[in-house]
């Protein structure tokens, strides 16, 4: 197990009893699961709305640019058909980010094997070939780390809202961002200041 | 480090974090139409299909067991009558020097062994076999059921052995009368017959 991921378990356990700030936000989601459940369509699209750039971020850590939009929506698809079996009608963003985890695990599953094309081919952008590049060393970071850097650099989420989507202790996601950037600047030779 | 900026964009900002957050703006999420929904959501039930296994496993099973039992009862109740059966019974070799003993006996090769006297080679000894015909007693019965007759089987005896058959039929009758007596007793009969006979 890595260690930021033992450090999230235990402050899992810490968090506890702490006061929730976003329990008004959680509490509003269950209501949209509900109205789902009921078979309100535009309480879906809310849901949508509200975490598609997290589902989209999860997507991006994982699989091709390319091929993340087409996660997305199968993502919600898949959601919107199995959304009556959700127990915890709280914990919608942690079953929307599991449900997208396990998508692209199938998307590489099923894929065909497939050669990337060589830089010289992919255009002379070079700000598109920078990006590529931060994303290809985010993308070997470990599994926490990189998650939760795709959220905070890509979709441009804070360290909050990336608790409240994901279902992770703010705490957590404090230790993945600080690590994961740390190893993140050693990889593309940033000095630390 | 500026771990504020990092957590939530406050404070003073990190030069090295902005140039990668403004470098991979272009990956980022584009929002778009959510996806056209299927017309109704159809709950996934659980109990119809497994009460539907529950049933045709109980069906099958009855199903199996009345086969069963129905091979059974025919396979005990067509059962094939043997015509004749012959079994081959292997005397053993005391048998054979017991025989030997009584009379001299001619081998395959015109010797004869005298009486009292064994083989002297027993490992060259041979192994008699003496057929046996056994008469299948369902074929008999058959046979008496279709004609409508019972042959009884004529048993020859002996003087003493007829003595004994008389003597056993004798026994026989005398404990039948004694139980008829003993029965009317119970049931009241005699005290019947003698206010008859008073009566008369």
């Amino acid at each position: 197990m890595p260690e930021s991921e033992m450090t999230g378990n235990l402050f899992l356990f810490s968090n506890a009893a702490a006061p929730v700030p976003a329990t008004e936000k959680v509490k509003a989601e269950a209501r949209l699961v509900e109205r789902v459940c009921a078979g309100d369509e535009e309480a879906f699209n809310e849901i949508y709305k509200i975490f598609a750039p997290m589902v989209h971020g999860i997507i991006l850590a994982r699989v091709p640019r390319d091929e993340a939009d087409d996660i997305v929506q199968e993502v919600f698809l898949a959601a919107y058909k199995n959304l009556h079996t959700l127990r915890d009608k709280n914990a919608v963003g942690a079953w929307l980010a599991m449900i997208a985890r396990n998508r692209t695990t199938e998307f590489y599953r099923q894929a065909k094997p497939t050669e990337e094309l060589p830089e010289e081919l992919r255009g002379k952008d070079n700000s598109k070939a920078e990006a590529r590049e931060i994303l290809t060393a985010i993308r070997a970071l470990p599994e926490t780390y990189r998650e939760t850097l795709v959220l905070r650099l890509v979709e441009g989420m804070t360290g909050q809202e990336i608790a409240e989507r994901t279902g992770l202790t703010p705490e957590s996601v404090r230790v993945n961002l600080h690590r994961g950037m740390k190893i993140l600047r050693q990889k593309l030779g940033i000095a630390e200041k | 480090m500026k771990e504020d900026y990092l957590w939530d964009k406050t404070g003073a900002v990190d030069p090295e974090i902005e140039r990668l957050e403004n470098a991979l703006a272009v990956f980022r999420y584009q929002e778009t139409e959510p996806p056209a929904l299927p017309a109704k959501i159809i709950p996934f039930e659980r109990k119809t299909p497994r009460g539907f296994f529950r049933l045709a496993f109980a069906f099958a099973a009855c199903a199996a067991f009345v086969i069963v039992s129905l091979s059974v009862l025919f396979q005990f109740s067509g059962k094939k009558i043997e015509v004749a059966k012959v079994s081959t019974e292997t005397i053993a070799p005391q048998a054979v020097e017991k025989v030997l003993d009584q009379a001299p006996v001619k081998n395959t090769d015109d010797f004869i062994v005298e009486r009292g006297k064994s083989l002297k080679q027993p490992a060259e000894r041979k192994i008699i076999k003496v057929s046996k015909v056994v008469q299948p007693v369902a074929r008999q019965n058959k046979l008496i059921a279709q004609n409508g007759e019972v042959k009884k089987p004529t048993v020859i005896l002996t003087k003493e052995e007829k003595f004994a058959y008389d003597q056993l039929m004798l026994a026989l009758s005398v404990t039948s009368s004694t139980f008829k007596k003993v029965k009317d007793k119970v049931e009241g009969v005699e005290e019947k017959n003698a206010v008859l006979e008073n009566r008369r």
